[in-house]
């Protein structure tokens, strides 16, 4: 790659950014509300950390992160923009302002943003401090099994994302489309909302009722990249995850009998039983 | 013939950037779009191959213009660009129609596998 190219595009187009932000950051200062200057302010510090980050500009990245988190909070109407937030934001900018400079003449590791990280941090909350934009909600039970016989092409499956690997989440949710593709997708344990955690580790199992082969089910699924392990059939049940074990394994695995006719049949049986001995 | 590209990003740096990946492994950029309103409208004009797909930008967010490009064309094939910490958003996005994402900061080796992956 051409750094010093990159290098100059970074530096105007942060400028361009920064200058932006002064403007935005004086509209917010007349009138808190200003939703439209929050939302700008918000797209400036994404864009600032997005090239920072590709140009390996570590401190830049982290102020312009932890600033971005701070709007977002502001964005999401938990924290208000007053007087002493616009001062926060005010210097933060003037700080990346300074450090876009360092940066793209080499210095990025010698800047120290700390004092205002810290004064940041504190704003946001200690909770949410090292936490990321757009944090998601709570993540919904799995939903009750639909009642199903054993004889019917279903099939339990259960999928690993590699340890490691960039938003497993997003991973399972690519290899959960390309079975949908394949079949009726039943059962998604955890529920496809718990997807969109950061925390979710990325190991997750579903039923699929479809006339496909194993092997094409599993070659599609680890089409998407980055897939562990792909497990189908009964070796899925013994991975299957303790969350929802009860229900989905009750409705795949039970059924319910009544338990008269059953009776009547013993009885049938063993009068012949008892009469021939 | 080459692939046809479509590089939606409000930053010139990232488009730069990214069609400088794609142009050196032999794809043809035939668009730039720096909205996600200009986006839906690119896409509909020139019908490329592969739509590389930024997730903040104004107007129209990177998501909704997902969601419409594979509302108008079910194939349409989408590759999102995002940042640390949006997988919320990456998941919306895939669910949207999306083929695939890379996450910044990223290698060209790790666009060019993910675009590979989404071409097929």
């Amino acid at each position: 790659m051409d750094q010093g190219r990159y290098a100059a595009l970074f530096l105007s187009e942060s400028r361009e950014h920064i200058g932006a932000c002064n403007q935005h950051l004086g509209l917010l200062e007349r009138d808190p509300g200003a939703q439209e200057a929050v939302h700008a302010l918000f797209r400036a510090m994404h864009t600032i950390k997005g090239m920072a980050a590709m140009m390996g500009y570590a401190q830049v990245t982290e102020l312009a992160h932890r600033s971005e988190n701070l709007l977002d909070l502001v964005r999401a109407g938990t924290v208000t923009a007053d007087a002493a937030l616009v001062r926060l934001l005010t210097e933060a900018v003037d700080e990346l302002d300074r450090g876009i400079e360092e940066a793209a003449t080499g210095h990025d590791q010698t800047l120290d943003f700390s004092y205002v990280l810290e004064r940041l941090d504190k704003l946001v909350g200690p909770e949410s401090a090292g936490a990321l934009p757009r944090a998601p909600g709570p993540a919904s039970a799995p939903e009750p099994a639909p009642r199903r016989s054993r004889g019917d092409q279903s099939r339990p499956v259960r999928v690993t994302v590699r340890h490691g690997a960039m938003m497993p989440g997003a991973r399972a949710a690519m290899a959960l489309n390309q079975a949908c593709g394949l079949g009726k997708v039943t059962d998604v344990t955890p529920g496809a909302q718990e997807f969109q955690q950061e925390g979710f580790d990325g190991a997750f199992s579903f039923w699929i009722e479809t006339d496909r082969a194993d092997e094409v089910l599993e070659e599609a699924i680890r089409s998407v990249g980055d897939i562990d392990s792909v497990t189908i059939g009964d070796a899925a049940r013994s991975q299957w995850p303790a969350s929802g074990d009860d229900a989905v394994w009750r409705a795949h695995y039970l059924i319910r009998v009544d338990l008269r006719p059953l009776d009547a049949l013993m009885s049938h049986v063993g009068e012949p039983v008892v009469a021939r001995n | 013939m080459s692939h046809t590209v479509l590089v939606c990003d409000d930053a010139i740096f990232m488009r730069t950037m990214i069609s400088d990946i794609l142009t050196s492994a032999g794809f043809e950029v035939v668009g730039e779009a720096e909205t996600g309103v200009q986006a839906v409208e690119k896409y509909q004009e020139l019908k490329p191959d592969l739509v590389t797909m930024d997730i903040v930008m104004p107007d129209m967010g990177g998501i909704d213009a997902v969601r419409e490009i594979c509302q108008g064309d079910p194939d349409a094939k989408v590759l999102m660009c995002s940042a640390m910490g949006q997988q919320a958003l990456v998941v919306e996005a895939i669910q949207a129609g999306a083929k695939d994402f890379v996450v910044k900061p990223f290698q060209p080796s790790r666009v060019l596998e993910a675009v590979q992956r989404v071409l097929g």
